[in-house]
């Protein structure tokens, strides 16, 4: 049987396709993954930040309230101070 | 009865303008399906080319800044608050008056031993810090 040239093009053009899809989509699962586990991270880190921040706060403001040297000690350890700046 | 035989029903010839008119069908049948296939398959891949571009363009954006964040976080900032969470931890179990503000942000689980104490209500809040 004779294979028409169109038939033969048609069939190589829809190979040539069909490899290009699995390339650009293997690639974008590759970089969307490394994107998202990035953002990941980023949210961690910052989520947990935040949470140290408040916890910081929350132990100034106990400081406050209960005086003591140690944890005026530790808070300036940490260069935290609920002291007013010195005029 | 052996014409019959000899010339089966099933087996037409192959010269009969009917089954060229037939092979001639199909063949434009599968040329049309061919280049439906192609137009299908080729909008396909150019989606999932714009879509590979978009997704490295925000990733080419995004990954010098996120590499330093986390660097600086594990070499720095996670070392300074662990340090912190620890030191909080410690000074919590000579002052028990402290167990409000470990009860809130998770740092403690046990019952408070002071009868009384009002923060055994309170719950860690959902964004409490991570423990490592």
């Amino acid at each position: 049987m004779k294979n028409s040239p169109l038939t033969t093009i048609l069939l190589v053009l829809l190979a040539i396709s069909a490899v290009l899809s699995l390339v650009f989509c293997w690639n974008y699962i590759r970089k969307s993954r490394e994107l998202r586990g990035l953002q990941f991270q980023v949210t961690q880190i910052n989520q947990r930040s935040a949470a140290i921040n408040s916890l910081m706060n929350d132990v100034v403001e106990y400081s406050k309230k209960s005086p003591n040297r140690d944890i005026d000690h530790l808070l300036e350890s940490f260069g935290l101070t609920n002291r007013p700046p010195a005029k | 009865m052996d014409e019959i035989e000899n010339k089966p029903f099933s087996t037409p010839a192959l010269d009969s303008p009917d089954l060229r008119e037939e092979i001639e069908s199909l063949r434009h049948l599968l040329g049309s399906i061919l280049i439906l296939l192609v137009v299908v398959s080729g909008t396909l891949t150019i989606f999932l080319l714009r879509e590979m571009k978009n997704t490295s363009a925000q990733l080419e954006a995004f990954r010098p800044g996120a590499t330093n964040m986390i660097a600086v976080y594990q070499k720095q900032q996670a070392p300074a608050m662990d340090d912190f969470i620890n030191k909080m931890k410690q000074y919590g179990q000579t002052h028990k008056d402290f167990d409000p503000i470990l009860f809130k942000w998770g740092l403690k689980t046990t019952s408070p031993t002071l009868p009384g104490a009002p923060a055994a209500s309170v719950p860690p809040p959902s964004n409490a810090v991570p423990k490592k």
